[in-house]
């Protein structure tokens, strides 16, 4: 087991996993979705999360978890049926109040720890399956992963932590995720907020590489949604511990401002006010930028993210 | 008669799986046929494009140039100097990962679609090992 972890965060999520496990695979939303995080070589964690009410809905999760797993099982004929052997036991796993789980061990082609985890105050259930090679079962590494699994932050007005591909920020927590795009070398998360608040985090690179023919306030310009226009003076360029970042704000004139005034906005970043930042990390050869669309300037600055791009926090 | 007739409309048995060691462990070697030139702004490959079939009066009346120069951009080159038939996919995402700091899985996903686009286009072949000898 890699000693190195990390802090994987996602719709409120959160868990520590070795570093170098990533996701493989990634659907749905905050109520109901998947994840598949992989090693390199095979699945290592299934993560799947759904709403659920009541008392009895980890107990009910777990029954559903069984029955699913007894009929895959029988599948596979009578050998395989033989092979799963599903035996619920007791990781001793330490978990917040108003979390209930229950762990199930089986072994096929793959050795797994699986568990169902219920949250009475966001009223979820994630059913989560660590995988191992086969004959190679790691209790402790399963006991420590659930025992950092988290449902939601640990007061209502944390912040949520989102750690996905090196991309690692925390938002307000009434920030939703509504759209992600993940590429080599690229990556985007676009959330909404009250209010009619827009917020956009991309982190792109090899830096060296984007920097090679332009320099950073072009990239900034060139990155910017295709309606959003800042002109280049209203860029200002400073220097952070060493590093140069770049700040904007723009508000909407004209047409944009017209629409915003009949409170038809809701969607068009450009008839939003926009508070912008972008820089340049070396250490982590990254260049990010988080933009802020809201419809004043004001409710644009009060978002409180903070981006963590390699090991120091960058704030607004 | 219908055992030679079963034997015609059987499906063809489905290629084995290839483990994700084997493939990591497969050598690229680019195509011996394919000119290219080490320039300093990166690698300048020269294609021969494949005149149209269909429409041969279409061609004479527009003929179209018999080579074509793609220029490689920075990582493109050296991916391309890699594919050398001594150098694995494994080694080529080990360079993307220390080089420019890629994670496993962006690394991953780029050469994979990039070496995809090569093997299209018969630029590079991917030689794979058996499978005890990728161990």
């Amino acid at each position: 087991m890699a000693d190195a972890t990390y802090q994987f965060g996602w719709h409120k999520f959160t868990l520590a996993l070795p570093e170098p496990w990533e996701p493989g695979r990634i659907e749905g939303d905050d109520v109901k979705g998947y994840a598949r995080i992989d090693d390199g070589f095979m699945p290592r964690l299934e993560l799947k999360w759904d709403r659920a009410y009541g008392d009895d809905a980890c107990d009910e999760a777990f029954r559903r978890y069984m029955k699913e797993l007894t009929r895959a099982a029988g599948k596979g004929g009578a050998a395989q049926a033989t092979r799963r052997e599903p035996k619920e036991f007791d990781l001793g796993v330490r978990l917040p109040e108003g979390m209930r789980y229950r762990t199930v061990r089986w072994s096929a082609a793959v050795d797994c720890v699986a568990a169902t985890v219920a949250c009475s105050r966001c009223n979820r259930v994630a059913g989560l399956q660590i995988l191992f090679p086969e004959g190679q079962m790691q209790t402790s590494l399963a006991r420590r992963i659930l025992e950092s699994f988290r449902d939601h932050p640990e007061s209502p007005d944390a912040p949520a932590w989102w750690g996905i591909y090196k991309m690692r920020f925390q938002t307000p927590v009434r920030w939703r995720l509504v759209a992600h795009r993940f590429g080599p070398g690229y990556a985007e998360m676009n959330f909404a907020g009250p209010g009619g608040v827009l917020a956009d985090f991309k982190r792109m690179g090899p830096a060296e590489v984007l920097l090679k023919k332009r320099d950073l306030v072009d990239w900034y310009l060139a990155q910017l949604p295709q309606h959003v226009k800042v002109p280049r003076e209203a860029v200002e360029r400073s220097e952070v511990r060493g590093d140069v970042v770049l700040a904007a704000t723009r508000q909407p004139r004209g047409l944009a401002a017209f629409l915003r005034r009949r409170g038809k906005d809701e969607v068009a970043r450009r008839a939003l006010c926009l508070q912008s930042v972008a820089w340049h990390c070396p250490r982590s050869n990254r260049l990010w930028a988080v933009e802020v669309y809201a419809p004043t300037l004001e409710a644009a600055r009060e978002g409180q993210w903070q981006v963590f791009c390699h090991d120091e926090a960058v704030t607004p | 008669m219908m055992g030679w007739l079963r034997e015609k409309l059987a499906r063809p048995p489905k290629p084995q799986p290839i483990d994700r060691r084997t493939s990591l462990a497969a050598r690229l070697v680019r195509n011996t046929r394919v000119q290219w030139a080490d320039k300093p702004e990166g690698i300048v490959l020269t294609i021969t494009v494949r005149s149209p079939t269909q429409s041969a009066m279409f061609s004479k009346l527009f003929p179209m140039p018999a080579m074509r120069e793609v220029q490689l951009d920075e990582i493109g080159s050296e991916i391309w100097r890699l594919c050398d038939g001594e150098h694995s996919t494994a080694d080529l995402l080990d360079w993307m990962r220390t080089r420019y700091q890629f994670s496993y899985k962006e690394a991953e996903l780029g050469i994979t679609k990039y070496l995809k686009e090569l093997v299209k286009r018969n630029l590079v072949v991917i030689v794979g090992l058996k499978e005890d000898e990728a161990k």
